[in-house]
């Protein structure tokens, strides 16, 4: 039996299924809650995968995600609220369909479109990421050096907001990768006698705490109030899916694209790819003045955008360790956890688990279609639910989560810390996601900073005398030299405007 | 809750001086140009830089409050915030002493009560998802949560 046949054998085993089945409906729970994200079902997630076998484990997270995006657009059209960022782009939009009495057109496009395109960004991801793993087999210390700044700069420049406040939240985060004895020198840096920091910083807490426990803090804060359902009764939600996937098929093919490659480039995911094909859309509609009336064009392009960058996100993490969004970081931090260390060299000598991730995410985006309708139904009986008796419930998970990791109070000790820390950063506008990033690649950029000085014996220039990574440093460049030009030049025109 | 941000950028600025002056202390590694001080100084740099940014940015926008708040305004948004944080903290006190279902249940009929839940619902909901925590990840997953007052009876 070849490695595709052994890969699809390895999912079709009820434990398999069965999690990623459980695993789904999660997702669809944790992403049709407003204020909950993907990244905190994928974070609440993890201390539960550490009891499973690493495909099930795997599995559990590729079907959480891409469930939690889609289920992001219900309450987006039924309550104006964006159950997960990626859904905010295109809120507006859906909820004027539901005021236009046509909830299930706009929710029944979302099903469709969102399970297309994870279909497509998993096509994607089978074809490039086996040649891409063939590629990386070269890389040396200097590629991998650039590849980890290049996620970086993405993460600061590509999404919305002040780049200052992202640089902050990223150095503040590649200061926490700092902490600990796993350093170049082997020295304890910043554990101030603390046996336990000794370890560094332990990233599962931190995630539970800078995604989960800071929005519990800011919604018990703003009292937990119940949400206001508006259309409680949905039509038939496959009416139309015929008539729309003939009439818009090029705005579909163009979301799946924009989605896929925006989740490919590291640092970037749905939510950005999100708000660029809902934008796009309409630049290129032909009837642009109705968007924001109740059109579901836009929606269909950006709701399949999201779901295919989720895909897309996968081919960095699993080809070069760099994790594509917010989420496959968290992935990351698992697969190392359970062995599957990412990186070309499992290509070769896993190929097999290879295959296996890659059905799973054709499964989900399968199971998504029938799991989706139901959650449609269920959707306004879950947002009825107390949310002053939820929110205490999750920060418990939380607490029971942290201690899991390692069996120690320290875990909710950090994600305690870095919860408060979440909840200050995102009052002052400081954004998450590049904390998060600086917190994964921060090992990566330090070390393989240093071994490549060390071979070249500290001329820096040497970061540019290979040829992939004279590239990729030049790229990098370019990705930090570019808003800052761009801002000089608007600077520049506006006093001649003026 | 929120201060300026000149206030943020003038903690940042603290923040990367405190870096500067620890990462100093680090010793090179013999016959290394870059050792284990040269990221931590290079990430207090660029804290340094963005925290001068932001100042200068909040000194350019005119005047401004030091700081304001929109949920704060309502009355025990602060105080529900602070609860929470402090009823966290409060588990981790009490837990080693009382056991994970005891602690937990006062933790979550706390929370509960910090957002207005009815005692009569609150205690009763609250001791209930203790119990099914406890039984779902201290025999289903092994975890081994703290034992206390009750957990030996369980």
């Amino acid at each position: 039996m070849g490695a595709i046949e052994t890969g699809i054998v390895m999912v079709l085993r009820w434990d398999v299924i069965l999690t990623v089945l459980a695993a789904s409906i999660f997702g669809l729970v944790v992403g049709a809650i407003p204020g909950l994200t993907a990244t905190m079902a994928i974070a609440l997630l993890v201390p539960i995968t550490f009891f499973m076998e690493p495909l099930p484990a795997v599995g559990a997270m590729i079907a959480c995600s891409a469930m939690a995006i889609f289920a992001g657009d219900i309450p987006s059209t039924l309550m104006r609220m964006p159950g997960t960022p990626a859904s905010a782009a295109y809120t507006e939009e859906c909820y004027a369909m539901t005021r236009k009495g046509q909830a299930e057109v706009a929710l029944g496009a979302n099903v469709l479109f969102s399970a297309l395109g994870g279909l497509f960004g998993t096509f994607i991801l089978i074809l490039a990421a086996p040649l891409l793993a063939e590629v990386a087999l070269g890389f040396s210390s200097f590629e991998y050096f650039w590849l980890a700044l290049l996620g970086l700069a993405c993460a600061i420049f590509i999404g919305a907001g002040s780049p200052v406040k992202g640089l902050i939240s990223l150095l503040l985060g590649l200061f926490v990768a700092q902490v600990g004895i796993d350093n170049p020198g082997g020295l304890p840096r910043f554990t101030f006698g603390s046996t336990e920091l000794l370890g560094g910083i332990d990233f599962i807490p931190a995630m539970i705490g800078l995604f989960a426990m800071s929005e519990v803090i800011r919604t018990m804060a703003s009292g937990a109030r119940d949400w206001q359902v508006k259309q409680t009764s949905i039509g038939n939600p496959l009416k139309g899916w015929g008539a729309m996937f003939v009439k818009y098929w090029p705005q579909q093919i163009r979301g799946n694209l924009t989605g896929t490659a925006i989740g490919i480039l590291p640092g970037a995911g749905a939510d950005i790819a999100a708000w660029v094909s809902y934008a796009t859309s309409r630049k290129f509609s032909k009837t642009p003045e109705k968007f924001g009336t109740g059109h579901v064009e836009g929606i269909i392009e950006s709701t399949s955008s999201n779901n295919a960058a989720l895909a897309g996100a996968w081919v960095p993490a699993l080809v070069f360790g760099i994790p594509g969004d917010s989420i496959t970081a968290v992935v990351i931090g698992v697969l190392y956890l359970k062995g599957l260390n990412p990186g070309p060299m499992l290509f070769i000598n896993n190929p097999q688990t290879i295959y296996a991730v890659f059905t799973i995410f054709i499964l989900a985006n399968l199971l998504m279609v029938p799991l989706g309708l139901l959650a449609l139904k269920a959707g306004t009986a879950l947002l009825k639910f107390p949310r002053r008796i939820l929110i205490p419930i999750i920060l418990m998970f939380c607490i029971v989560g942290s201690y899991a990791v390692n069996n120690s109070p320290y875990g909710v000790v950090v994600m305690l810390v870095f919860g408060v820390l979440g909840f200050l950063m995102e009052e002052h506008e400081i954004p998450i996601a590049p904390c998060v990033l600086g917190i994964v690649l921060g090992k990566l950029l330090e070390e393989s900073f240093v071994t490549s000085m060390i071979k070249a014996d500290g001329n820096l220039l040497a970061f540019f005398e290979r040829p992939i990574s004279g590239t990729l440093g030049a790229l990098t460049i370019l990705v930090f030299v570019w808003p800052i030009w761009s801002a000089l030049r608007a600077r520049r025109r506006a006093p001649a405007a003026g | 809750m929120r201060v300026s941000d000149l206030i943020v950028g003038l903690l940042v600025l603290i923040g990367a001086a405190a870096l500067y002056v620890v990462a100093s202390t680090f010793p090179p590694i013999p016959g290394q140009q870059y050792g284990a001080d040269v990221f931590p100084k290079l990430t207090a740099a660029g804290l340094a830089a963005c925290g001068f940014l932001l100042c200068l940015g909040a000194a350019r926008a005119g005047p401004f409050p030091l700081a304001w708040a929109t949920w704060v305004r309502e009355p025990g948004a602060l105080a529900r915030a602070l609860g929470t944080i402090a009823l966290t903290a409060a588990y981790l006190v009490l837990v080693p002493y009382l056991g994970f279902v005891v602690t937990a249940s006062l933790v979550l009929t706390g929370l509960f009560l910090l957002v207005r839940v009815r005692l009569q619902v609150a205690v009763p909901v609250a001791v209930a998802v203790a119990l099914v925590t406890w039984w779902s990840f201290a025999h289903g997953l092994r975890v081994p949560l703290p034992r206390g007052l009750v957990e030996g009876f369980l």
